[in-house]
């Protein structure tokens, strides 16, 4: 494959590379080289390796530097990049509101008169943005997840939630579109809190400019799309879960759970296993696996609260993008509707699945 | 990791136990049929290096069948290592000898030579009777069926299967055989 790149003078001679300036770009034929690099090449490349690691961990980790230090940074142009990467349209003005943050003003303006310039800039910082877009975001998260998990508890829709909403998450989004550049904030390299409220106060900015059903698609297709992949079971499931099930199975009228030996194999070795399960009535509901009896039957109770709640490792894949055009209007309107707790929880009670 | 795929990495590294009775059983064909189940090829997640092989429980073994005249020609022949040390010794001697031997070996050998192999054969338990140690038989967790159909004998039909057996053709009751 011929380079496209351009080889220094000094490489040339040196033989650091065996390609000239003048490669052209379409290479028919290619030419196989045997490498006649000087004897003292590798060495001073591996000792000077050696020097930048020790400097590193002294440091404490390589230099970073922003990327607006380096050639051809027009914020300008990189804000109207932004807004058509993510093709939505923002107000230029609630956009660089929400990317400005307290810090960066004070810092700008001590600075400033510092040097004896008395201004008064117009900078707007992303305080107020921040918290509306907080706000936004759970209202956003709380509507897609009840309108999708119609069957589940409220506590594992606010697990969910809580996830969703979490630092962590929304770091890990914000820096994938790319805020870590465009934030004009004191510190560097910056802190979760400040991508987090980057993040809030841009989705705020976007309900602003183009209403909120742009900017709930907008949470659905950024934030919400993070639990894809997580076990949502993880997040939360009872504690008691025996005992939760035959609670729901009172209410609902139906008989105790019964707990059975289906299979086991090596009950008398350190690998043994064995599979228990849960009729109700003589009816199948659920079964579990354990290394003990006793985890085999709480599995066997949690598999039947996934069979009821409609959360299975086999359950269907979360709808999103055109899967979504014609509940829209059902999230919106479950976003102030909170699900059943798991103290009333009955399965006639969620019968309705939107999807 | 999380519960439920916690137990199902259990359940699906889970050893089974199965039971085989070598009751007039060839020995070798038998060995073919087991050796797959020590080594943990039935599974889909073998591999050689990955020691998922199941426990067999062979019972009956002093009531294995060998084809032929094998019992008096088939040799098993053992050097001790020292000087004079060969020695050869028939099917029929060693059977008397040690009644799981020869299906050992026979285990021993239909397993591929490797360095698992050592390790494959420890899992498999031969008892030359029908009783099994408690420790054994609570572990038992299935059954592989056995290579030829055992024929029922004549002393084990009842009285009224053998009246009731369709027969095309009978002696009179006075008839006199000589």
């Amino acid at each position: 494959m011929a380079a496209l790149w351009k080889t220094c003078q000094q490489c040339l001679r040196y033989r650091f590379s065996n390609v000239s300036i003048y490669t052209s770009i379409t290479a028919v034929n290619v030419i196989s080289k045997r490498n006649f690099k000087a004897h003292w090449v590798a060495p001073t490349l591996r000792e000077l390796k050696r020097r930048k690691v020790i400097e590193d961990d002294l440091n404490g980790g390589p230099k970073i530097f922003h990327r607006s230090t380096f050639l051809e940074w027009n914020y300008d142009a990189e804000i109207f990049a932004f807004s058509n990467r993510l093709g939505e349209k923002f107000n230029d003005l609630s956009l660089r509101a929400a990317l400005t943050h307290k810090s960066y003003i004070e810092r700008e303006t001590a600075r400033l008169s510092d040097i004896g310039v008395e201004s008064n800039l117009q900078f707007q910082d992303n305080e107020a943005l921040s918290q509306k877009g907080g706000e936004l975001l759970s209202k956003f998260t709380n509507g897609y997840l009840r309108a999708v998990f119609t069957q589940v508890p409220e506590e594992l829709i606010r697990a969910m939630h809580d996830f969703l909403t979490s630092n962590p998450t929304l770091e890990t989004v914000a820096r994938h579109i790319g805020l870590g550049d465009l934030m004009l904030c004191a510190d560097f390299p910056c802190k979760t809190e400040t991508y987090v409220k980057s993040f809030k106060a841009i989705v705020a900015a976007l309900a602003e400019s183009s209403g909120e059903e742009r900017a709930r698609i907008f949470v659905q297709d950024l934030v919400v799309t993070q639990l894809y992949g997580q076990d949502v079971n993880e997040l939360w499931n009872p504690v008691d879960p025996v005992g939760n099930l035959t609670a729901i199975l009172k209410r609902e009228g139906k008989a105790e759970p019964e707990f059975r030996l289906i299979r086991q194999a090596g009950s008398n070795s350190i690998l043994g296993v064995y599979y228990v399960g849960l009729y109700s009535d003589k009816n199948f509901i659920s079964e579990g696996a354990g290394e003990s009896l006793e985890v085999a039957k709480e599995m066997a109770a949690r598999e039947a609260l996934k069979k009821f709640f409609r959360t299975e490792d086999s359950m269907r894949a979360l709808p999103f993008g055109r899967q979504l055009k014609n509940i829209q209007s059902k999230i919106a309107q479950l976003e102030n509707q909170p699900n059943i707790p798991l103290s009333e929880w009955i399965s006639e009670k969620v019968m309705s699945a939107v999807h | 990791m999380s519960a439920t795929k916690r137990v199902q990495q259990w359940s699906t590294f889970s050893r089974m136990w199965y039971l085989y009775d070598a009751q007039w059983q060839d020995p070798f064909h038998s060995a073919k049929v087991l050796s797959p189940y020590l080594t943990g090829q039935n599974k889909p997640i073998y591999h050689p290096l990955n020691d998922c092989g199941d426990h067999v429980v062979v019972i009956n073994s002093q009531e294995i069948a060998l084809r032929g005249d094998e019992w008096k020609k088939r040799v098993y022949f053992h050097h001790t290592g020292y000087p004079r040390g060969a020695s050869w010794t028939l099917a029929w001697e060693l059977h008397q000898k040690d009644p799981k031997m020869i299906m050992r070996k026979a285990v021993f050998k239909a397993i591929t030579s490797n360095l698992v192999r050592r390790t494959c054969i420890e899992r498999l338990h031969i008892y030359p009777g029908s009783e099994i140690p408690e420790e054994i038989k609570s572990n038992l967790s299935g059954q592989i069926r056995p290579v030829m159909p055992v024929p029922k004998r004549l002393q084990e039909y009842s009285k009224e299967e053998i009246e009731n057996y369709p027969k095309v053709f009978d002696f009179p009751n006075d008839y006199i055989l000589r």
